[in-house]
């Protein structure tokens, strides 16, 4: 038994873990203490480094030297399993739940287990459903029927299956259930369910390590908060009394490097005008962008963002709405149609979406401008050649390979082609989303340059971002989405992340004036 | 396509790996250079060995266009063939096809009394339709094209044996069908010299215009040639179009050849047509459905095989050969590929 300061058992001890990425650190030296019974929550942005901790806790990634995990005073063996973890009581349920929705609630089950078999290798059915029902009692859920495929079950109840599965995996009684993301798909009408069953399991004496980025719910189910920022961790404090804009404090912590903020020069001329446009996630949204002006689009994933990205480029149909470019209404409804107007987007998923992987850089770079390289509809090549070396050069790909295939490039170079490729078009509006994510620090600062360069040649630019640093650092204005609507237009004067901050994650809008206000020395 | 020049040296950067330097200046690894040629050697190492045991028979005209001739009708089929998969999709309704425009153009004119340019058009609108439906089922309502084009093919041999009754139309044929397909151009046989002219054509659309580039992207990504602005959906149908189109002009040279209508000729094209298109797919360009190498390999497959039965091999040495250079040659460009 190993016990805290404070008096409480301690079931998981987490000590000097560290990841390393490609030379760059993911996680510094983490320490993580869970006690039996609690909701322990771990939270910060994106990046702060919570899934590569919940992944290095999991197997699935390799934690650099000297770490340490204790799992109920047993010193386990690095790197970790899922077999050796489950076996000495820690589980998991990540965020897809790893079950098969065609198959019943107690195949399920029998599948996380392996089957036992009888005499003729016959599966005990009546074995495995009176199990089912049994685990899904202990959580409250004993009404559930385990007949039933999977996908005609509530995505709550589906939740509770997978983590009572998870909870029965541990031969020797469950520890630790590590619940990664649980609610991402769940809708708010579900959640109180799914809370009740992780109070069950808290009650039998289990550590619940929570990961979450819905503040709310975190305020109302745990007992310590431990918060990542930079791959470090910041602290781990009480859960009780504290409210959500304490939380913000935690997660955003240090001010905006301001030098990075550059007053610019915006044209007044109005580039787009998006008016009442609606869709799945959308409702009524409407803004303009003007000639040379970077407006960022903050919302949380699920607030309408990309959605919004891929109707303004055709890839998606709007409901209702219209939207002008320079003046002139625009059907947008393909990419091509979308192109011919003017439109380009850097799409949030490179490796799907950017670029076709296994085709060379020169192929990728040229294809939506194709047809600005033929001489009677055969394609010249020494012209082609001549514009994706000057392409090449002028985004600093590198290496500047250009018969390369697009997938040995590196995450920041593949974007730098992407972006190379639709600047080709010389478009009138170009959407940036996420255009950082997932790309290293020095490429970072080129393509926030290309961004930059991108509006200084008269392009309305919209960046989509996760990023509140990112959006502070080069936009013009920042809108701000929550869900399906645009509640703030805020001006990037004297804009800080915690305002920002607020906003995404549960919208006041009330508390910051609106941008209305600067009308005036824009006309 | 010209086999490039190349010399082997080891590349100043990394002395561990032989590169090859390629006209046009690129390189490229050794593996990758010799998985491109490796077929077009065996061709000729048959062309060599084979000319050198059977003098008499083996190198001469007459075999060597007979040779060609026989493979012709294969070649166009395995052309039509290379559209669909380049877009990523299979059409397994192409040697039908090929049948239905055998018994079209022979029916028509024979059966009929259509005149012949006219059954000719409708043989290939038949075809082409064909291939369109194909084209809306899959890229349009977004079935499975593996399930779509075993249907059709299913219902095209339907058809088929509904127009000609199970009969073999070799009566009132016309004279200028059969000159279609017998008799040469300036020596070459004339089935050679329209798989000849397909091939060359189909090769400067695919390597040369925007289109072929786009059809190569769609293959590769569909969603990431959509979001460049390539009309994914349309240029999938025009895929299924252009191999239906072909596979029926497969059909008409093949009946001009046989100078008859037989409504089981289709079918025992489709496996060899596969075959040699996934072993076309090691040569030339590795990893790529591409012309010329689908055209080395029907020939590869074709001279071989002529060749093991003129030195007393058994008549059912073709598709064991067939089967085995797949085989071979899709085992060692995987293997190569790791050295990557």
């Amino acid at each position: 038994m190993v016990h805290d300061a404070d008096g409480f058992r301690t079931v998981l001890a987490v000590r000097e873990l560290s990841k390393t990425f490609t030379g760059q650190l993911a996680l510094d030296r983490v320490a993580l203490d869970v006690r039996a019974g609690e909701v322990h929550a771990l939270i910060g942005e994106n990046g702060s480094g919570k899934s590569t901790l919940i992944k290095c806790l999991a197997g699935f990634y390799e934690p650099d030297e000297g770490a340490a995990v204790e799992l109920d005073g047993h010193e386990l063996a690095m790197p970790l399993t899922t077999t050796q973890s489950a076996r000495l009581g820690m589980v998991f349920v990540h965020q897809d739940l790893g079950l098969v929705p065609t198959l019943s609630v107690a195949e399920n089950f029998a599948i996380g287990r392996g089957y036992e078999t009888g005499i003729l290798a016959r599966v005990p059915w009546r074995r495995i459903r009176a199990h089912a029902r049994a685990e899904l009692t202990k959580l409250g859920c004993g009404d559930v029927d385990v007949d039933l495929p999977i996908w005609r079950l509530p995505i709550a109840t589906q939740t509770i299956v997978a983590i009572a599965r998870a909870l029965s995996s541990a031969e020797e009684g469950a520890q630790i259930l590590v619940l990664d993301e649980p609610t991402a798909a769940l809708p708010d009408a579900e959640a109180e369910l799914l809370f009740a069953a992780v109070r069950e399991v808290t009650a039998q004496g289990v550590g619940v390590v929570y990961v979450s980025h819905k503040l709310d719910e975190i305020i109302r189910l745990a007992d310590r908060i431990t918060v990542l920022r930079d791959g470090r961790k910041i602290e781990t404090v009480d859960g009780a009394g504290l409210t959500e804009k304490d939380l913000i404090r935690l997660i955003v912590g240090r001010a905006v490097d301001v030098s990075e903020r550059r007053p610019r020069e915006v044209g007044s001329r109005t580039r787009v005008s998006v008016r009442g446009l609606a869709a799945n996630a959308l409702r009524d949204v409407s803004f303009d962008l003007h000639e040379g002006e970077i407006v960022g689009l903050a919302g949380m994933l699920g607030s309408g963002r990309s959605e919004l990205a891929r109707i303004l480029f055709g890839a998606q149909r709007r409901r209702a709405g219209t939207v002008e470019i320079d003046g002139v209404p625009a059907r947008l409804d393909s990419p091509a149609a979308a192109m011919r107007r003017g439109v380009a987007l850097i799409p949030e998923n490179r490796r799907r979406d950017g670029g076709v992987l296994d085709q060379s850089l020169a192929v990728n770079m040229t294809l939506p401008t194709l047809r600005s390289f033929t001489r009677y509809g055969r394609i010249s090549g020494r012209k082609e050649r001549r514009r994706v070396d000057e392409l090449t050069r002028a985004y600093g790909v590198r290496p500047p390979m250009t018969s390369r295939a697009f997938k040995y490039f590196s995450g920041g170079n593949q974007q730098k082609i992407v972006i190379a490729k639709w600047m080709n078009t010389n478009p009138r509006l170009v959407i940036f989303d996420e255009p950082v994510q997932g790309v290293d620090i020095g490429a970072r600062a080129e393509i926030v340059e290309h961004v930059r360069a991108a509006a200084a040649t008269g392009t309305a630019v919209l960046v989509i971002s996760s990023e509140i640093d990112l959006m502070l650092g080069i936009c013009d204005r920042v809108l701000v989405l929550r869900e399906g609507a645009i509640i703030a237009d805020l001006v990037n004067r004297d804009l800080d992340r915690a305002a920002i901050s607020e906003l995404v994650y549960f919208g006041h809008p009330e508390l910051i004036a609106p941008s209305d206000s600067k009308e005036g020395d824009r006309s | 396509m010209t086999t490039p020049i190349a010399t082997v040296q080891l590349d100043p950067a990394d002395h561990a790996r032989r590169t090859v330097a390629l006209p046009g200046g690129r390189r490229e690894p050794l593996s990758i250079f010799a998985a491109r040629i490796a077929l077009p050697v065996i061709l000729l190492v048959f062309i060599v060995v084979f000319s050198a045991l059977r003098p008499d028979t083996f190198f001469t005209t007459a075999n060597l266009t007979t040779t060609l001739a026989l493979q012709a009708v294969l070649a166009i089929l395995c052309l039509s063939l290379l559209l669909p998969l380049i877009v990523g999709e299979l059409d397994l309704s192409v040697a039908a096809n090929l049948g239905l425009s055998v018994v079209l153009v022979t029916g028509l004119t024979s059966q009929n009394g259509w005149p012949l340019p006219l059954a000719v058009v409708a043989a290939l609108g038949v075809s082409a339709l064909i291939g369109l439906v194909n084209g809306l089922l899959i890229a349009r309502v977004g079935v499975n094209a593996f399930v779509v084009t075993i249907a059709m093919s299913a219902l095209v041999t339907g058809a088929i044996g509904g127009y000609t009754q199970g009969n073999v139309f070799y009566e009132n044929i016309p004279q200028g069908l059969v000159d279609l397909g017998r008799g040469d151009l300036l020596g070459i046989p004339k089935p050679v010299v329209y798989a000849a002219v397909i091939a060359i054509a189909l090769w400067y659309v695919l390597s040369s215009t925007p289109l072929g580039r786009y059809l190569y992207a769609i293959g590769g990504s569909k969603d990431a040639a959509a979001l460049s602005g390539v009309p994914v959906k349309r240029l999938t149908v025009l895929a299924f179009v252009g191999a239906g189109l072909l596979a029926g002009v497969a059909g008409v040279v093949q009946a001009g050849i046989l100078g008859s209508g037989n409504p089981t000729v289709g079918p025992p094209f489709l496996l060899p047509a596969y075959a040699a298109v996934f072993l076309g797919a090691t040569a030339i360009q590795p990893g790529v459905f591409n012309v010329w190498g689908t055209v080395i390999a029907v020939l590869t497959v074709q001279v071989g095989t002529t060749g093991l039965v003129q030195l007393g091999a058994p008549f059912w040495i073709q598709p064991i050969f067939e089967g085995a250079a797949l085989l071979i040659a899709v085992i060692v460009s995987r293997w190569l590929k790791r050295e990557e």
